[in-house]
């Protein structure tokens, strides 16, 4: 028998159509691969448990994709950790309540946004840009067109309202800065056709014109970039604590001070962070990321870790939603905060519920109350501070 | 075949949870199964990401159709879903192990009583499905190796020539040919016997 003949007995038995001899013939040449070399032979213990719990996540990750797009409404699901149950079942893992939907108060009611009582608007796009003069210009939703021109670099603001640096012969290169305020975010697109999208709370310092071998630009908060490839001249991203180097891609980066560590996640392409101590980058202190992966750095470990990433969660942001993945209370509120330029307290001890879930982020903070509220977080809100109580 | 760890009341339990929208069950029937389920496709296949597909796909399909499926033994269950998605994927992506090479990893296996007997199981289906290509060659074949006529004794039994037995045997031989190489010099020395 060979190929040609195999497949189509197979093409057969895929369509249901294969008589009992075939049948039977197929389950046999099944069965010789029994003795085949085993999947862990040269895999440990570590590597061995990382592949359950990545098909594991997977499955978790497609079962609450399909139960938010069955609701098609926005909400968050508690995952709660199983003090006794753990041990014995679920060891180290988490499980997803909702799913066991039995309690029927649990079922969560589309609630139509209504206009603020409260007067907290959503973000939306603001931003301050600093020339090389020290000049500032106000950048909003309002008008299109010629911003300004510096030493020969003229600064557009086209029709998405991204600002776009376009150079002329004579330019020479001077240092910009573009920062957003907590509820505000901002695009631009840099003279060497690099995208970036610029989150509340962050700020992005960059040449007017990128001279040298490199290609250079600090941040503070968080970003996504779409770097234009140029081989040559590769394209570095630096923070505090880290500085991301990089040939043509796409990436996120997230180094909110008020959040664990700097978190670089990684779409396509590929890219190197270094962990940066005291200003500089130590030997052996550098990862080279895979599309799908995640750096994490942050200044009291000593090591640079890298995890399979939730792309969605770490550029939902960009495509207008919060995303969680297993997140806690206050990383839930971090940024809600930082979006709706709201100040959050917190009454007694919180306990460690973890929530998965989506929510727009051009809903009213009501609608955002309404679903922290249904997922039975005790909140609420008086000026711009939302209470948060156990 | 996918062994019961414990006994098959366990998976029952679990089951009958699962239906009950359980989270908590679906995962320990997960924990107890993924390994074999993985293990199984990865054989076939050689590819860790096509295993870690089908295994993710098998036990997504245990979660939705726990309302509808009826299954009574789990273990069988999952190990013919296995195999069906295996198939899947080899249609899918053109894949065929030779069987020379099949037999040979056997004969080097370390449970020989095992791997001999998947060999010769093999041996018996292969030649039933040789045996189905045309009524014709099904007679020849089954008098000549069933009922171990030589081919004069055909030809006489069936008032052909003997070089027409041979003719039809030769053609059922020839699906034989190029990868078992093993059957292929048996089944030879048959047909001028």
């Amino acid at each position: 028998m060979d190929k040609k003949e195999f497949l189509e007995l197979l093409n057969k038995y895929n369509a249901g159509l294969a008589n009992a001899e075939e049948v039977a013939f197929l389950d046999a040449y099944y069965n010789l691969f029994d003795h085949e070399d085993e999947a862990f032979l040269n895999l440990n213990q570590a590597e061995k448990e990382n592949i359950k719990n990545e098909i594991s996540q997977s499955i978790k990750q497609q079962l609450l994709q399909e139960q938010i797009e069955e609701k098609r409404i926005p909400l968050l699901v508690k995952y709660k950790w199983l003090a006794a149950a753990a041990v014995f079942v679920l060891i180290g893992s988490i499980t997803l309540l909702l799913l066991n939907n039995q309690n029927p108060t649990d079922q969560i009611a589309i609630v139509k946004p209504k206009a603020s009582k409260h007067n907290v608007e959503p973000g939306s796009n603001k931003a301050v840009l600093t020339l090389a003069n020290g000049k500032q210009i106000t950048l909003n939703d309002k008008a299109n067109g010629v911003l300004t021109k510096q030493a020969g670099v003229v600064i557009t603001k086209n029709k998405d309202g991204q600002l776009q640096y376009q150079i002329t012969s004579e330019a020479t290169a001077g240092i910009n800065t573009i920062s957003t305020p907590r509820g505000g975010q901002y695009q631009l697109i840099l003279v060497d056709g690099t995208k970036v999208w610029l989150n509340a709370a962050s700020a992005i310092t960059f040449p007017t014109k990128f001279n040298g071998n490199e290609r250079r630009v600090e941040i503070v908060g968080e970003a996504y970039f779409e770097v234009a490839k140029n081989v040559g001249q590769p394209f570095k991203v630096k923070s505090k604590n880290q500085v991301i180097e990089v040939l043509g891609t796409h990436f996120n980066v997230n180094t909110y001070d008020d959040e664990v560590a700097d978190k670089t996640t990684l779409l396509e392409g590929s890219v190197k962070v270094s962990k940066v101590t005291n200003g500089e980058v130590l030997r052996g202190n550098s990862k080279v990321l895979k599309p799908g992966q995640q750096a994490s750095v942050s200044a009291d470990q000593s090591q640079i870790s890298v995890e399979i990433a939730d792309e969605d969660e770490a550029v939902a942001w960009k495509n207008g939603y919060f995303k969680f993945n297993k997140a806690d209370i206050q990383t839930i509120m971090r940024q809600v905060s930082r979006w709706y330029n709201v100040d959050v307290e917190y009454k007694g001890e919180m306990n460690k519920d973890l929530f998965v879930g989506k929510i727009n982020r051009s809903e009213h903070v009501e609608e955002v109350l309404n679903i922290l509220q249904r997922s039975k977080i005790n909140v609420a809100i008086k000026g711009r501070t939302i209470i948060i109580s156990n | 075949m996918f062994k019961s760890k414990e006994n098959k009341e366990a998976d029952d339990l679990l089951l009958q949870q699962i239906k009950e929208n359980n989270m908590l069950a679906f995962d320990a029937l997960y924990d107890k199964y993924w390994e074999q389920v993985y293990n199984a496709a990865y054989k076939r296949l050689k590819d860790a990401d096509y295993a870690k597909d089908i295994t993710q796909d098998i036990f997504l399909q245990v979660w939705h159709k726990r309302h509808d499926i009826n299954i009574d033994h789990f273990a069988p269950y999952l190990f013919t879903a296995v195999r069906n998605n295996v198939f899947k994927w080899m249609q899918k992506e053109q894949r065929f192990t030779p069987i020379p090479e099949l037999l040979a990893h056997l004969s080097v296996a370390k449970d020989n009583a095992d791997a001999e007997v998947l060999r010769k199981e093999f041996v018996i289906k292969y030649e039933a499905l040789v045996n189905t290509l045309t009524p014709a060659q099904q007679e020849i074949f089954r008098m000549r190796f069933h009922d171990d006529l030589t081919t004069k004794e055909i030809a006489e039994k069936l008032n052909i020539s003997r070089k027409t037995v041979q003719n039809q045997l030769g053609k059922s031989v020839s699906q034989l040919r190029g990868s078992l190489d093993l059957l292929y010099f048996v089944l030879m020395l048959h047909v001028y016997n």
